[in-house]
């Protein structure tokens, strides 16, 4: 194997987002947008440590940064699980397109 | 502020004089506040005696002007003129005062200012001249009579009265500003409780009515401040004392010690919202865009027994000067600095004047765009129907009086055509689309449109040279038809008021006999409508002949049709009074004649508008023509 | 004030004045009484307005007096001083320019024009309230309605464009009004302060003040009885038409002002006195002629402006008699003979011919009216037009002196048409009258004196003031041949004069009654009406009398206007009155042998036998609709104003009423921005999905977007 490099973690990453957001757009269940985030956010913890590790003046703030992401992460898929839980007691659904009470 | 106005070695009176006339009802208005909600009856007295106490003061302000013109005229002549006395001379005394602080205030001129926002060169700047007095004379009477004709007025009858007192303040506030900024707040503050006095308490289509005034005047209102802040960019530091260049300068230095005296010196910038220095570069600019820039020179020391006509004497066979620029400045240089400038162009005088003239064309209003009033008219109750034909009206033609012309006379003397035409197109407009009503108020909104187009055309009279006595004619009738329509049409639809109390509609093809069981009533009604008419010896005619003898003047075809739209008023109002008050109908013959309380509001009206139409000289000519005089006399001799 | 010695002119402002006092007390009092819950009217007022008006007549006959003495012994400056004063009522500017203040004066001014004029007017005037007093009796209590369907008006004109109403009276009786006396006595007050203010007025400036005053007070006098539609269509009308004269009078006054910066009469006279006026333009000239003649146009009821004045019968006999006879109509007269010298000589002839074409229209009309008002109605409108010809063909003193002589005896003949309404109770058509001079004698022969007077018989005051004007008007006509028409159509219009009013006397108190019932019931007047009468008769028979008497011209008032007469400038008129003054006896002839031959005729006809009932028949065709000049001008004018009201009211502010006739309305055309801004909030509200997805695609294009847009521009 040759000598690893950034780029392929960064394509990897993109990748990711790139499906990450793509679930995001076209799921219609609200558990899957969550799955669509936690996507996006893996690919961005894997940005940061790809990054962490092959950018010479970085030395832990990749990795550090990746750990915060990774809480986030829970805290976020908490908020967002208890306020579809919230949708469904009112909608009886948690398909995201029922979800048009903000429309303009 | 507060504490400069309490001082007691600053003690201004004419401060708080005029202060009081703005904000007495405001403080009225607070003072309801605190009255019960079931006191009824005690809270129209308050307000009642909150508009009579400011009538009363409005009163001895007229007194206090009447005296400051007699000090100081010249017995020899009739007239109450004097240089002196002219509104800009005294408003720049004061203002030397406020900016450098150098010399004290006078409590006798009826000009106050005070520095209000200094970062932005706001003034709380109040003052009276005989134009502004003679509005403000007339929005306390109104507002007086309007109080005690809402005294029907029963559903949340305290918010009423507060927003009615706010709209009073707000418009006597207006009238005295001498601050293009303060000015604007005032208007601005006019603007919302007219808003719910015709949304909450107006007739079927009030939400309508409503935010369709509000919508028009905010329109003009956004021109408005467009043109404000355009003038504020002005850099006038060649027609301010130079005292407060040399501060300028100073704060300069201060910031970067860098700079030399010199170069301070030069780089210092004055900006002002007070719109007598900015007429002074409206001026200027007139005169620099017509080529005749050796006319602008330095103002002399102020001397002794030095009037203009000795001025004038001294220069025979050169065209006239015009003193604009301060004491001490260098000529040469500051018309440079002048032509320099953007306001120096064509093309910004056009757009602000453009800009100004629709912002209060909006309000007197002008044909394309007057579609606002007979809504708001209608849909209003009656009290509020007197307060705005009686006094916002005039506003426009205040602000155009005192306003677009000094500010922009070029492009006012370029365009003065288009706007006499403009008049006489809503004089003609209105009177026919009146005649085409089948409801009172609506007619008489119309009527409206057509007086208030006498007004347009005697301001736009521009003759200068020898004939500028006939424009003096014709802004005279202006300003006296102003006062007279707004006489006049708030007395008639108080009358309109009176019959829909009784009959509830205004339709005019179901009334009929109305003089049968309402004798006194008719006896009022028949004066007032033959006062809106131009009846001689009624208060309507004056104004309206002395358009048109000055328009002639400037045009005889705008002036002919003016004289050709009288028969369409008598037209339309006479085929009204036949309609309403004449012939027999069993549907009216059990009305009431009119009542005590509606006797007091009328009688006013009716001995006023007789009173103006016999003595107009006495009353109102001999106090507000030297404003009028001083008004033309700066703008005639620039053409 | 009143500092008689020094300014005995003031005599006549005190006489101005006077009337003023019963109008304000009859208006406070009844204003006070009405509020109080008292209304019937009180009598008290009249009498002061009668009292009143005559102690102005005794002054004014001082002031007369004085005056004619003073003029001959005085030199002029010191007369002028004596008998004018001014002071300022407008005054602007003299203090910035340097030019003179503009000013607006009031003040007065007597020469022997007016003095005649205001004697004549408080005379006349006294009789006539006079004879008010006995007329309008039955206004001092309640009066009857006339029963429904007969001339009730509710409101609307006859071009009103809505459906019609039914109206019916409540069955219970509501029949009756309150009496109006005191008001009718208010009006006349006023009316004769405004009057009086007309003759005294020494500028045009006051002249148009007193103008449009009288027409107010005639507007309400005609409108007296304002429960009948006619009534109050006809007061508008009245007042509609003299605006658009007023129109007229006021460019005149625009142009003197802005030619001369005064509106003094005398001033402007002097500035016209040589043939070439300076600071004005021929063109200018004749427009401030035309301008002041179109408002004599309007007031005086001459063609085209005429229509207005048989319609204003409408209102109560002595309004008819005093305003409409002798002195509001007589005010467009004595205006244009007050600024002779102002007119051009185009404008001279305008006047003349328009004087012509008055005379004989309204003199054929005339010929086939059936109510006696209406007779003496279009008779008025012919003699003003033999004044307003006279004064065209240079002959100044025989208009004026024809307008003295005519107060008095058209004041004659309407108060005995009043009469013989007020003993007939209220009847007014002539085909129903007859046999009356047995049953009202006073009247009658009264009446025949008139009758006599206004068609020129010899050695009454009608003959001195035709003779006069017949004879200017050959001595024009053979000075400028190829105006000999204005000398022919006098002389037929005197015939059809003769013939017209001989007819109405005849048909009136000739032959024998043709209405047995109306004829029982007829009673003569009482004396409070009656010597009102005699009193005119004598006047119209020796108000013109001079020494000898039967030389017409040797008239005492004839004499007296002349001396007073002014400049004229029209066309060869020194040559006119010296052929005048030939062929006077030539003139004189022929207008006495058309007088007979119109007396003759009308006796045949109406006088020698009871006529045929084709005769009594309802008059059709062209004259009997007044030369269709009402219905002209509704067509053209006033329908087409509604028209046009009614299109721009639709164009302003589309009709909620009627569905809009496919006219775009202004109102929506402003309101299409509010619609356009409302409609993009609308098409925008659609992004706003509330759907996740969108978002989200919506956030992730634009961070795409913007993300290129950055490294396009790093590149």
């Amino acid at each position: 194997m040759s000598e690893l490099s950034l780029p392929p973690f960064l394509i990897l990453s993109a990748f990711l987002l790139a499906c990450g957001v793509f679930c995001l757009a076209t799921k219609r269940n609200a558990i899957g947008l969550l799955m669509g985030v936690e996507l996006i956010l893996n690919a961005a913890n894997v940005n940061l440590v790809a990054a962490a590790r092959f950018v010479p003046s970085l030395k832990l703030e990749g990795q550090v940064f990746a750990l915060l992401v990774v809480v986030l992460a829970a805290a976020e898929a908490a908020v967002a699980l208890a306020i579809f839980l919230n949708f469904y007691n009112n909608h009886a659904t948690i398909d995201v397109d029922e979800a048009t009470d903000l429309r303009g | 502020m507060l504490d400069l106005m309490l001082s007691s070695t600053d003690r201004e009176l004419d401060l708080i004089q005029l202060s009081a006339l703005a904000f007495l009802p405001a403080v009225f208005a607070l003072v309801l506040l605190l009255v019960p909600s079931g006191w009824k009856t005690a809270m129209r007295w308050t307000a009642v005696f909150g508009t009579a106490l400011t009538l009363t003061v409005g009163l001895c302000t007229l007194v206090d002007y009447h005296t400051l013109l007699d000090s100081r005229s010249d017995r020899t002549t009739r007239s109450l003129y004097h240089p002196a006395t002219r509104l800009d001379e005294r408003a720049d005394a004061q203002l030397a005062v406020s900016a450098t602080g150098v010399g004290s205030y006078l409590s006798d001129d009826l000009v106050a200012r005070r520095p209000w926002i200094p970062r932005f060169d706001v003034d709380y700047a109040l003052g009276v001249d005989g134009i502004s007095l003679v509005l403000v004379l007339l929005t306390a009477v109104v507002c007086l009579l309007a109080v005690i004709a809402s005294w029907t007025i029963e559903t949340n009858l305290r918010t009423y009265l507060i927003l009615l007192l706010t709209l009073e303040s707000g418009v006597l506030g207006a009238f005295l500003s001498l601050d293009l900024f303060l000015f604007y707040v005032f208007y601005e503050v006019m603007l919302l409780p007219m808003y719910f006095l015709i949304g909450l308490w107006g007739g079927g289509n009030r939400k309508y009515a409503a935010i369709k005034f509000v919508i028009y005047t905010l329109l003009g209102s956004v021109g408005l401040l467009a043109a404000i802040i355009a003038l504020y960019s002005v850099n006038v530091r060649d027609f301010v004392p130079q005292d407060l260049v040399k501060q300028r300068a100073a704060d300069l230095k201060r910031k970067d010690p860098a700079l030399t005296d010199a170069k301070a010196l030069q780089l210092a910038e004055v900006h002002t919202f007070d719109f007598v220095t900015l007429g002074k570069v409206g001026r200027a600019v007139m005169l620099a865009l017509n080529h005749q820039e050796d006319r602008i020179q330095v103002a002399r020391k102020k001397e002794q027994g030095t009037n203009e006509a000795d001025l004038r004497r001294d220069r025979q066979g050169t065209p006239e000067p015009v003193l604009l620029l301060a004491e001490g400045v260098d000529r040469e240089a500051a018309i440079a600095r002048l032509k320099g400038q953007s306001v120096c162009t064509p093309t910004f005088q056009y757009v602000v004047f453009a800009l100004l003239f629709v912002g209060f064309a909006v309000k007197v209003p002008i044909v394309p765009l007057h579609h606002w009033l007979p809504d708001a008219h209608v849909e209003a109750p009656t009290p509020i129907s007197m307060i705005l034909a009686g006094v916002l009206l005039k506003l426009g033609g205040y602000g155009l009086l005192r306003f677009a012309f000094p500010l922009c006379p070029w492009a006012a003397h370029q365009l003065a055509w288009w706007v006499g035409l403009i008049g006489v197109v809503g004089i003609v407009y209105g009177a026919l689309v009146a005649m085409g009503q089948r409801d009172f108020k609506r007619l008489l909104a119309y009527s409206s449109v057509s007086h208030m187009g006498y007004v347009v055309l005697g301001l736009a009279s521009w003759s200068g040279g020898a004939d500028a006595r006939y424009w003096e004619w014709a802004v005279n009738g202006a300003l006296f038809q102003m006062l007279a329509h707004g006489v006049t049409a708030s007395a008639l639809f108080f009358v309109v008021g009176v019959v829909y109390d009784r009959a509830h509609h205004r339709d005019l093809t179901r009334f009929g006999g109305l003089k049968e069981p309402m004798p006194v009533y008719s006896g009022m009604s028949a004066i007032l409508f033959f006062a809106s008419m131009g009846l001689p010896g009624l208060c309507g005619f004056v104004g309206e002949f002395n358009v048109v003898l000055g328009a002639w003047k400037f045009n005889w075809g705008l002036a002919v049709c003016a004289i050709l739209a009288t028969v369409l008023t008598a037209a339309y109002l006479l085929w009204a009074w036949q309609r309403v008050y004449l012939g027999v109908n069993p549907a009216t013959a059990a009305f009431p004649d009119v009542s005590a309380r509606e006797v007091a509001v009328l009688l006013p009206f009716v001995l006023l508008s007789i009173a103006l139409g016999v003595f107009p000289s006495f009353l109102v000519y001999q106090w507000a023509e030297p404003s009028v005089a001083g008004w033309v006399s700066q703008l005639a001799p620039l053409q | 004030m009143f500092d008689l010695s020094a300014h005995p002119g003031r005599i006549y402002v005190l006489a101005t004045l006077l009337p003023l006092v019963p109008a304000a007390v009859i208006l406070l009092v009844g204003m006070v009484r009405h509020l109080a819950g008292r209304h019937a009217p009180t009598t008290a007022g009249a009498y002061l307005s009668v009292a009143c008006l005559l102690a102005s007549a005794g002054m004014a006959g001082w002031g007369a007096v004085t005056y004619f003495g003073e003029v001959e012994r005085l030199p002029a400056a010191e007369v002028e001083a004596r008998w004018g004063e001014r002071f300022d009522w407008i005054r602007i500017g003299g203090s910035v320019t340097d030019q003179p203040a503009a000013v607006l004066p009031v003040g007065y001014r007597i020469d022997r024009l007016s003095a005649l004029m205001f004697s004549m007017v408080t005379g006349i005037g006294s009789l006539i309230f006079l004879f008010a007093l006995g007329y309008m009796a039955d206004e001092k209590k309640s009066v009857p309605l006339p029963p429904q369907g007969e001339g009730l008006g509710v409101g609307g004109s006859h071009s009103d464009h809505s459906p019609p109403h039914p109206h019916p009276l409540s069955p219970g009786g509501e029949g009756s009004r309150r009496g109006r006396f005191d008001r009718f006595f208010l009006y006349l007050s006023l009316f004769a302060f405004s009057m009086l203010n007309l003759l005294v007025a020494d500028n045009l400036f006051q002249v148009f003040v007193s103008w449009e005053l009288v027409g107010v007070c005639s507007f309400f006098l005609i409108g007296f009885y304002y429960e009948r539609r006619s009534a109050g269509t006809a007061a508008n009308k009245a007042f509609i038409v003299n605006r658009v004269g007023d129109a007229g009078f006021l460019v005149g006054m625009a142009v003197a002002f802005a030619a001369f910066g005064t509106l003094n009469i005398a001033d402007l006279n002097a500035k016209f006195d040589t043939n070439h006026p300076q600071d004005i333009s021929h063109t200018l000239w004749i427009v401030l002629g035309l301008g002041i003649f179109l408002g004599a146009v309007g007031k005086s009821a001459q063609v085209p402006l005429q229509t207005w004045l048989p319609d204003a019968m409408e209102g109560p006999t002595p309004v008819s008699a005093l305003i409409h006879a002798a002195t509001m109509v007589a005010a467009g007269v004595y205006l244009v003979g007050r600024c002779y010298p102002m007119f051009a000589p185009e404008v001279l002839l305008v006047i003349a011919y328009i004087g012509l074409v008055t005379l004989f229209i309204s003199a054929t009309t005339a010929l086939v009216m059936t109510d006696i008002k209406r007779v003496l109605a279009y008779s008025t409108c012919s003699q003003l037009g033999y004044m307003m010809l006279a004064l065209g063909v240079g002959g100044w003193t025989a208009g004026l002196l024809h307008l003295l002589t005519h107060a008095f005896f058209k004041a004659l003949l309407f108060l005995c048409a009043g009469s013989v309404i007020h003993g007939l109770h209220h009847e007014q058509d002539l085909r129903r009258m007859g046999g009356l001079r047995r049953k009202m004698p006073i009247t009658a022969y009264t009446m025949l004196v008139g009758v006599l007077a206004i068609s020129g018989a010899p050695l009454l005051s009608g003959w001195y003031s035709k003779d006069q004007i017949l004879s200017s008007a050959l001595g024009f006509g053979m000075a400028n041949t190829e105006h000999f028409l204005l000398f022919v159509g006098p002389l037929l219009t005197a015939a059809l004069t003769a013939f017209y009013m001989f007819r109405l006397w005849f048909l009136a108190f000739g032959g024998e009654p043709r209405d047995r019932k109306l004829y029982d019931h007829a009673h003569e007047s009482p004396a409070v009406m009656t010597i009102p009468l005699m009193i005119l008769a004598v006047f119209s028979v020796g108000v013109a009398w001079g020494w000898p008497i039967w030389d017409a011209e040797a008239s005492a008032l004839g004499k007296l206007l002349h001396a007073g007469q002014p400049h004229g400038h029209g066309l060869k008129l020194d040559q006119a009155h010296k052929l005048a003054e030939a062929n006077h006896l030539l003139a004189g002839g022929l207008a006495l042998a058309a007088a007979a031959v119109g007396i003759g005729y009308a006796w045949v006809r109406y006088g020698k036998q009871a006529p045929t009932p084709a005769q009594l028949a309802e008059p059709t065709g062209l004259l009997a609709n007044r030369w269709y000049f009402d219905d002209v001008y509704d067509a053209a004018f006033v329908n087409r104003t509604v028209d046009a009201a009614h299109l721009s009211a639709n164009v302003d502010r589309a009709n909620p009423d009627r569905k809009a006739e496919g006219v775009p309305s202004l109102d929506g055309l402003m309101n299409s921005a509010a619609t356009l801004a409302a409609r993009g909030g609308d098409a925008l509200r659609a992004v706003q999905t509330g759907r996740i997805r969108v978002y989200v695609l919506a956030l992730a294009l634009t961070t795409i977007g913007l993300l290129g847009m950055l490294f396009a521009f790093i590149r």
